[in-house]
C-alpha cells in the first residue's frame, strides 16, 4: 500500500481536485459541474492557518492512501525535507509519491484563491476558482492519469 | 525517534545536533562553508547512543509551516519525531540580556564570525539552554 501526497500552494484547489480525481470522487470523463466541485470535500475550505497538515481525501482504487497537502512558496525545500526526513526514517521510496498539482492552477484559480482566502469574498472567490479549474480540467485527469501510470 | 533542532537559521540547530551527539570538537571547527554547503532545510546530523535519528532544520520564517508538513507526514506514516525550538530556549535563556540577544543575531547571520570568536560561548549558552530544557 502506497501513500500519495498531492500538493500545491495553499493545499485548497490544485490539489485537492487532483487527489479527488485520483479518488473517483470527481468524473475523468467529463468536466464536473459547480455543485460537484464544491461537493468535494475540503474544496476551498482548508485553513490557510493550518497550510502544511497533509488530509486525507480517500482511497483509490488499489487501496492506496491519497492526501494532499498545501506548502506555500516552499515547494521545493519542504519536499526535499520530507525526503530526507522519510529517508532517515527507513521509509523506502517506493511506500510514498509526491506529486506537485500547483502548475495545472491559471490565474483566475489564483485570483479567485486571494479574493476568498484573504479577501474573505468567499462566495465570489470561490465561483472564480471553480471557472479556472474547469478551464484547465483535462489537464488535471492527464496528471492524475501519468501519476497513476508511474505507480504501476 | 527522530528528534529534530529546529531554528530560522542553521547555526543553532546545527550546533544542538553537535552537542546532542558529544561532538564539541566539530561544534568549535563550525564553519561558513559547512553553512553554505547546505542548501537544503532538513539535515540528518547523526544517531546517538540511544539511537534516535539526529536532525537539524533550519526554517527560515515558516517554522509553523515545516513543523505542521513533517509531524503531519509522521503521522501518516506513524513515526515518532520530538521537535525542539533552539531559538525559543535561546531567548528563554538570554532573556532580557541585550548583548546576549545581539551575540544571538550575529550567530545566525554571520556564524563564520561568531564561530571562530566565540564559540566556546556558544556552547556553553546552548549547553545551558538545553539543560534547562530537559529538566523542565
Amino acid at each position: 500500500m502506497l501513500n500519495i501526497i498531492y500538493y500545491c500552494f495553499a493545499g485548497a484547489h490544485a490539489s485537492v481536485v487532483a487527489s479527488a480525481i485520483h479518488c473517483g470522487l470527481l468524473p475523468r470523463e467529463r468536466v464536473p459541474s459547480r455543485q460537484e466541485f464544491l461537493a468535494v470535500p475540503y474544496y476551498d475550505r482548508t485553513l490557510p492557518e493550518l497550510v502544511g497538515q497533509p488530509y486525507f481525501m480517500g482511497l483509490d482504487e488499489c487501496g492506496n492512501k491519497v492526501y494532499f497537502m498545501g506548502m506555500w512558496s516552499q515547494r521545493l525545500k519542504i519536499i526535499t525535507a520530507l525526503g530526507e526526513f522519510l529517508d532517515t526514517a527507513g521509509v523506502k521510496q517506493n511506500q510514498y509519491f509526491f506529486q506537485d498539482a500547483f502548475p495545472l492552477i491559471n490565474f483566475s484559480t489564483k485570483l479567485g484563491g486571494l479574493l476568498s482566502k484573504r479577501c474573505h469574498f468567499t462566495e465570489m472567490g470561490r465561483s472564480i476558482t471553480v471557472w479556472g479549474i474547469k478551464r484547465r480540467y483535462p489537464c488535471f485527469v492527464e496528471l492524475v492519469k501519468k501519476v497513476k501510470q508511474q505507480l504501476t | 525517534m527522530i528528534i529534530i533542532y529546529h531554528g530560522r537559521r542553521l547555526f543553532w540547530p546545527y550546533l544542538a545536533c553537535l552537542l546532542h551527539l558529544k561532538r564539541t570538537t566539530g561544534a568549535k571547527q563550525f564553519s561558513h562553508e559547512r553553512v553554505i554547503l547546505w542548501q537544503q532545510a532538513l539535515m540528518t546530523v547523526g544517531t546517538d547512543e540511544a539511537g534516535n535519528a539526529i536532525c537539524c532544520l533550519a526554517h527560515g520564517r515558516y517554522r509553523c509551516l515545516y513543523r505542521r508538513a513533517l509531524a503531519g507526514v509522521a503521522q501518516v506514516f506513524g513515526l515518532k519525531v520530538l521537535f525542539l525550538d533552539i531559538d525559543y530556549l535561546l531567548l528563554q535563556e538570554v532573556k532580557y540580556n541585550v548583548f546576549r540577544r545581539f551575540l544571538l543575531v550575529v550567530a545566525n547571520y554571520i556564524p563564520w564570525l561568531f564561530g571562530k570568536f566565540a564559540g566556546e560561548s556558544a556552547i556553553h549558552l546552548l549547553s545551558s539552554a538545553l539543560s534547562t530544557q530537559q529538566e523542565e
